[in-house]
């Protein structure tokens, strides 16, 4: 009768810490989603950024290099296309692992998780092919990086497995959360350089401006010409100004949420955590502080 | 240890910026418009740089860091206490040299 009870006991304990552990999974997956459609909400935004910035580099009184078209040079971007198309399989394959990771929390049945874990497999195994691997090694890494994870999660049968699932992808989460904040960090250095050269391009144009305004003999509607266009390069030089500092707040706060991200996948791990923990609790905070501080861009 | 383009990118960056900084400590029109000419000429190799990098290691691209970092250290004194401009523009100068250097290297 002792032995009885016990098992009894033993299986209500294993059954509530895995309850609690899918909890704390589908905690995690409402801010994993968060950050995943936040760094994608962002980089899109910030993609007319780097247009703009991009137009306001052009400078034709640079010598071409021998033997290279001029506009080769000015319109080249081979590696914004494979930056672009990196954020897009790295945000897209987080936000797929968090949705997964939700279904298996509540679906309580095991034909549905099967489903979803398959489903989850293919998709990733898309978005992987999307990635050009001949053109970049870090596209290759991703790519790797996405397969790996697409068949951690493929064939899964019963969602007991998942505590064991999500350590097998810790290293690959790390790399997806890498190569997601890496992208979008160096997206911001672009910026700031750029930012900075177009100053001093606005700078040189308004001097020449004023020098043309003051010396060139100019009857009066050329000189209001003039002086509306060097008003223009002010009004586009404090645009930029004011532009800056939202972004780099965001920036900050995506690295403060991978970090954190990472920590809570770590977390739900262990057997038995609560959807309370201090780790999803940190994750959850940040995530939503990453989409108010996106949604001050707009 | 190998260098990689990032890192490269990281320094010539961290000089642009600053370039930057030590332009807001000049009033006069002619060292503004001087450093602004290296700003120009340092990001145009920035981006060109920007455009072929990789992760990966590549060969020979160890000298310009150290050389990029020396330059670094150099004008980070500058920006506590700005004391050339013609030496900011002839340390920013040999910068965009080696940058040229570098892109021409992972092309």
């Amino acid at each position: 009768m002792f032995k009885k009870e016990m098992v009894i006991a033993l299986f209500l304990i294993a059954t509530l810490s895995g309850c609690a552990n899918l909890d704390a999974v589908g905690k995690f997956a409402d801010s994993a989603q968060l950050l995943s459609s936040a760094a994608d909400d962002f980089y899109n935004t910030e993609l007319a950024t780097d247009r703009k910035l991009a137009g306001l580099s052009v400078d034709l009184a640079s010598p071409a290099q021998p033997g290279e078209s001029a506009w080769i040079e000015a319109a080249t971007g081979k590696n914004l296309l494979s930056e672009a198309r990196r954020n897009k399989a790295a945000v897209a394959s987080l936000g797929q692992y968090a949705n997964t990771l939700k279904q298996i929390a509540i679906f309580d049945n095991d034909k549905a998780v099967e489903d979803s874990s398959q489903r989850f497999s293919r998709n990733l195994s898309e978005l992987a092919n999307i990635l050009d691997s001949k053109i970049n090694p870090d596209e290759v890494a991703l790519a790797k990086a996405i397969n790996s994870l697409a068949s951690i999660y493929s064939g899964i049968k019963v969602r007991d497995v998942i505590l064991e699932k999500t350590q097998s992808a810790q290293p690959h989460v790390e790399k997806i959360i890498d190569t997601l904040v890496a992208d979008i960090k160096r997206q911001q250095q672009r910026f700031n350089v750029s930012r900075l050269a177009a100053s001093a391009k606005r700078e040189t144009q308004f001097n020449a401006l004023k020098h043309d305004f003051n010396n060139a003999g100019l009857i009066e509607s050329q000189k209001l010409l003039i002086e509306t266009t060097a008003g223009k390069l002010v009004e586009d030089e404090l645009a930029d100004l004011l532009a800056e500092q939202p972004a780099q707040v965001f920036l900050s706060q995506l690295k403060k949420t991978a970090v954190s991200c990472l920590a809570a996948h770590k977390a739900i791990q262990t057997t038995g955590i609560k959807e309370d923990a201090k780790e999803l609790a940190a994750f959850a905070e940040d995530a939503r502080q990453l989409v108010s501080s996106v949604r001050k861009l707009h | 240890m190998s260098t990689t383009t990032e890192e490269i990118l990281d320094q010539i960056s961290t000089l642009i910026l600053d370039l930057g900084s030590l332009r807001e400590q000049v009033s006069d029109a002619t060292d503004r418009a001087a450093i602004n000419n290296q700003i120009t000429a340092l990001t145009k190799w920035w981006r060109k740089i920007d455009d072929l990098r990789a992760s990966e290691p590549k060969p020979g691209l160890a000298e310009a860091k150290t050389a990029l970092e020396g330059i670094v250290v150099d004008l980070k004194k500058e920006k506590k206490k700005l004391e050339s401009v013609a030496k900011v523009i002839y340390r920013a100068a040999q910068a965009i040299a080696i940058a040229e250097k570098v892109a021409k290297l992972v092309v």
